[in-house]
C-alpha cells in the first residue's frame, strides 16, 4: 500500500503558498493536483521513497509555476503538466547518458563493450525513454492528437475517461487512437 | 504516392482491420490492402507485430526512468525539496 504522497496543488498563475503547518509540504490552490501526475507513475509499481518521488513532482510544479502561464482551466493544465513531466524525464535521461559517457572514454567503444557484457543494455529505461521521446515527436508531426493522448495517458497519468474529457473526444476514439499510437511508437522505437 | 494524411489514414484502417482478423488471415488481407505499397505493408506489419506488449514497453521506459531519477536524488539533495528543507519524515512507502 502506497501512502498518500505529499500533495502539491497548483494555484493558477500564483506564487507558492505554504507550507501548511498540518502537512509539511502542502501547497493549496484551485484544485489542480500534481499528485494525479505522480499517481500514473506509481500505479502497479512499488515506490520506495515518497520523498524522492515527491521531489520530482515538486520539480514539475516549480517549472509549472515558473512558466508564468495564465491557466485556461483543467485541460490546459494537464496538457502542459504532462509535457513538463516528459521533458523532466527526457532531461534526466540525457544527462545520465552524458555523464556515463564522460571521463574521456570513447563513447562508441564504451557502448560496444557494454553491449557485449550485457545484451539487455539497449533496453535500459533511459535509452528507451529517449527513443520514445523521438518517436513521440515524429508522431506529433503526422497525428497530433495521438501524441497528446500518449502524453496525457502515460506522462500525465490520466485515465482513458479523463483523456477523453480533456481532448473533447469520445472514449472509443481515445481507445482506438491509443492502441494505434502505442503500436506505432513501439515499432518506431526500434 | 498518396499524401501523408491519406497514407496515415490508410495505415490506421489497415492496422485496426488486420488486428480484428484471425492471425492466419492477416497476410492475405495485407497483400490485398497494401497492393503495391511495400513500405506501407512493412509499416503495418511492424505495428501489428509491436501491438502486443507495446504499452508495457512504453510504461517500462517511463516508470524505469522515473525510478532512476527518484533514486538519483539521494544524499544531500534528499534533505531538500525545492525551497523546503526536510525536517522530519512523516512516512515512507513500503
Amino acid at each position: 500500500m502506497v501512502p498518500e504522497p505529499i500533495r502539491f496543488t497548483l494555484q493558477p498563475a500564483q506564487s507558492v503558498v505554504g507550507p501548511d503547518p498540518q502537512s509539511p509540504v502542502t501547497i493549496l490552490g484551485n484544485g489542480f493536483d500534481l499528485v494525479a501526475l505522480a499517481r500514473g507513475y506509481m500505479r502497479g509499481e512499488q515506490v520506495n521513497d515518497v520523498l524522492q518521488t515527491t521531489a520530482l513532482v515538486h520539480e514539475a510544479y516549480m517549472r509549472l509555476v515558473g512558466e508564468d502561464v495564465q491557466w485556461q482551466g483543467r485541460d490546459h493544465f494537464f496538457a502542459i503538466a504532462a509535457g513538463m513531466m516528459r521533458r523532466i524525464l527526457v532531461d534526466f535521461a540525457r544527462h545520465r547518458r552524458a555523464e556515463k559517457r564522460g571521463g574521456g572514454a570513447d563513447p562508441v567503444s564504451l557502448d560496444e563493450a557494454r553491449l557485449a557484457a550485457d545484451p539487455e543494455w539497449k533496453t535500459e529505461p533511459d535509452l528507451e525513454l529517449m527513443a520514445l521521446d523521438d518517436a513521440l515527436t515524429r508522431l506529433a508531426g503526422v497525428d497530433e492528437r495521438k501524441s497528446r493522448i500518449v502524453e496525457l495517458r502515460f506522462f500525465g497519468g490520466l485515465t482513458i475517461e479523463e483523456t477523453a474529457g480533456v481532448l473533447g473526444v469520445s472514449h472509443a476514439t481515445v481507445e482506438r487512437d491509443f492502441k494505434m499510437a502505442k503500436a506505432w511508437l513501439s515499432q518506431a522505437m526500434g | 504516392m498518396a499524401a501523408p494524411e491519406e497514407r496515415w489514414r490508410r495505415l490506421e484502417e489497415i492496422f485496426h482491420r488486420a488486428l480484428d482478423l484471425e492471425r492466419e488471415e492477416r497476410g492475405a488481407y495485407l497483400d490485398a490492402a497494401c497492393a503495391g505499397g511495400k513500405e506501407l505493408r512493412a509499416e503495418a506489419e511492424a505495428m501489428i507485430g509491436a501491438d502486443t506488449g507495446a504499452g508495457e514497453r512504453i510504461e517500462g521506459a517511463i516508470h524505469g526512468t522515473f525510478e532512476l531519477a527518484a533514486a538519483d536524488s539521494d544524499g544531500e539533495e534528499r534533505r531538500r525539496i525545492g525551497p523546503y528543507e526536510v525536517l522530519r519524515e512523516i512516512g515512507r512507502a513500503a
